[in-house]
């Protein structure tokens, strides 16, 4: 279970060949369902499940390239929260 | 000019009540005048107000002065006089302090403390001519007034000792005397300050007093002439050496300019090796050295002045025909210096050993740096200092098989061109030596990509400057068959880009620097050496880490 605020961040310089592991990595990963990601002893462990929202953006200004891809996800909240319990509702079935 | 009337006055009331504590402390010392005693103690008040006095109008001459820098180095030098002829009366508050423990006042009177008195009275006559016109020659007086304090209380100390060993009931009163000498000793280091602190407002820059006087015995000018030499400006450089350029006014002198470099012994003793190492082969090439002068932890050079521009200032602010010049010439000679000193042996720069024996001085800027491991997925990333170990069997295996003499601390402001006439030369030469010249090419190429320019203009120039540099070192390694080339030259620039960021502070210029040494290590150690093992000849350094 991921604590409430949990940050990696990995920088690196690459080139078009060597870029290729990583891209393999985390596709590898989304599809095994299992996301981790550890630097300096602290560890992340991500689930992907559910809806993903993906957002490819290219674009080029003056010949400087940006390609970014963003992944959003929500954690069902009772895994980050075990005190919020679903809500069961009950009707009256005799009706008057 | 603001008016400086009403400080001068306080200053003079000063010196001569700090003169008079002096007097009366003597009395009391020499004749038992103990009725002085009490008024001392009064007066000590009354300077201290004095003190008072003259800081507050310092600080509100400060503050007129505006854009007036005179005014406010003067302010300056006449708050660090004040504060030390204050410490000048405390001492002799103290002095009688002690005296009250003397038990056979005559004991004192034989160890003469009258011609310590008398020293530091002749310094305190200067000081206020000195301080007002800025005069070196009687600060300089001022100054050697510590010197004979020095030498009068180890004369005394020697006494005392002695006769402590006699052994005898006098013991208390042998011991309160030493107490009252070193006193006197003191106060002479308070003249030292205030001479050094009214040099420095003279010459305009803070300099201690072995350093001028390394520029007077190196310039071999008489004391005090050192006026007729005018210190044009003066720099630290990044190995705690000081560098003044110094105009000489003196006749005979004819006005010209020469250098003048102070630094620790030992970095001193290295620099003259260094020129002397070029000068028999390559006269023309490095500064004639003028002087060399060594104290007992500090040196100094006394050196030609080059005319002539560093190669940093064509790049940055020459037009592209100038740049084109100095680069053909400084090419042309690095071929000729390396074809005619190649000698057959084996050399390995242990590029990852100096990389090693930096890196806690990186580390202090940029922390985090170096422990860099992570995992994404599957993927597991080494650490740097991983990748380090691991280039260390890469470097034991490709070795340079020739020397020849390199300048050692190739950095682009360590050469001078004159476009006027020419000529190229190279300074600051304390690393020269025979060694592999890929350390040479590494050091230069990274030497300009770390220059701190951010215009796109200045950018490209750089770029291009190192590529054309890279590509006439590459040649030159084909010509002469030197196999293992890129491979050492990578390993030369992980090393530059590595330990460059202990010098630079912008955290985002640092990390690009640090990040394509790390690419570069990357690419080393996925290379997989041809058939023969040990074979790098295919190996080419990856030229995209040169553009920035």
């Amino acid at each position: 279970m991921a604590n409430d605020h949990d940050e990696f961040r990995h920088e690196s310089l690459e080139d078009r060949h060597s870029i290729a592991k990583y891209l393999t990595a985390l596709a590898e990963a989304f599809a095994n369902g299992n996301l981790t990601f550890r630097h300096d002893g602290q560890r992340i462990s991500l689930e992907p499940a559910g809806l993903l929202k993906f957002d490819v953006k290219a674009a080029r200004k003056r010949g400087a390239v940006k390609v970014s891809l963003r992944l959003h996800w929500q954690e069902e909240e009772e895994e980050r929260d075990p005190s919020v319990g679903s809500l069961v509702i009950k009707t009256d079935e005799r009706r008057k | 000019m603001p008016n400086l009337r009403p400080i001068q006055e306080n200053f003079r009331f000063l010196i001569l009540e700090v003169t008079k504590q002096l007097d009366s402390t003597l009395s009391v010392l020499e004749s038992g005048a103990i009725e002085l005693i009490e008024g001392v103690y009064l007066k000590d008040d009354y300077i201290d107000n004095l003190r008072g006095f003259i800081d507050d109008k310092c600080l509100s001459l400060i503050r007129e002065a505006g854009q007036d820098e005179r005014t406010v180095e003067l302010a300056r030098a006449v708050d660090t006089v004040t504060s030390n002829l204050e410490r000048i009366a405390d001492f002799a508050v103290n002095i009688l302090g002690q005296y009250r423990y003397i038990k056979d006042t005559s004991l004192l009177q034989r160890f003469e403390l009258q011609p310590c008195f008398a020293e530091v009275l002749s310094g305190m006559e200067r000081i206020e001519d000195a301080l007002f016109t800025s005069d070196v020659a009687g600060a300089l007086k001022i100054c050697r007034s510590e010197f004979t304090l020095d030498k009068l209380y180890a004369e005394r100390f020697k006494r005392v000792m002695e006769e402590l060993r006699l052994g005898g009931e006098r013991t208390e009163d042998l011991v309160t005397t030493l107490f009252i000498a070193r006193y006197l000793e003191r106060m002479g280091d308070s003249l030292l300050n205030i001479g050094e602190a009214i040099i420095s407002l003279a010459l305009r820059e803070r300099l201690k007093i072995h350093q001028y006087w390394a520029l007077e015995e190196t310039l071999d000018v008489g004391e005090g002439e050192g006026e007729r030499l005018r210190l044009e400006s003066i720099a630290e450089t990044k190995s705690g050496c000081r560098i003044g350029k110094v105009r000489d006014l003196r006749s005979g002198g004819e006005g010209n300019l020469v250098l003048f470099k102070e630094g620790s012994l030992d970095k001193m003793i290295d620099e003259r090796d260094g020129i002397a190492f070029w000068q028999e082969r390559y006269p023309a090439l490095v500064p004639k050295v003028l002087g060399w002068q060594e104290g007992e932890h500090h040196a100094s050079l006394l050196l030609e002045y080059l005319r002539g521009k560093t190669l940093q200032e064509i790049l940055l602010d020459g037009d592209t025909a100038e740049v084109n010049t100095a680069l053909s010439a400084l090419t042309s000679a690095l071929r000729e210096i390396w074809g005619s000193t190649r000698k057959d042996e084996h050399v390995n720069p242990g590029f990852v050993r100096q990389i090693a024996k930096r890196f806690d001085d990186v580390r202090v800027v940029h922390p985090d740096f170096g422990s860099d491991d992570g995992e994404i997925g599957g993927l597991s990333i080494p650490s740097f200092d991983e990748l380090l170990t691991r280039a260390e069997a890469v470097e034991a295996a490709v070795g340079a098989r020739f020397s020849t003499f390199i300048h050692g601390d190739f950095n682009v402001d360590n050469v001078i061109f004159d476009p006027q006439t020419g000529r190229l030369h190279f300074i600051d030469l304390h690393r020269s030596r025979r060694a592999d010249y890929v350390q040479d090419v590494s050091v230069f190429m990274v030497s300009n990509f770390r220059l701190p320019v951010l215009a796109k203009a200045h950018r490209r120039r750089l770029s291009a400057v190192i590529q054309a540099f890279y590509g006439f070192a590459r040649d030159f390694a084909r010509e002469e068959g030197d196999a293992t080339f890129e491979v050492r030259l990578t390993l030369g620039m992980i090393r530059s880009f590595t330990t460059s960021t202990r010098f630079v502070l912008d955290d985002r210029f640092a990390r690009s620097m640090y990040l394509r040494a790390r690419y570069l290590l990357e690419r080393l150690l996925a290379h997989r050496p041809g058939v023969e093992l040990g074979d790098w000849s295919a190996f080419e350094l990856p030229a995209n880490v040169l553009v920035s």
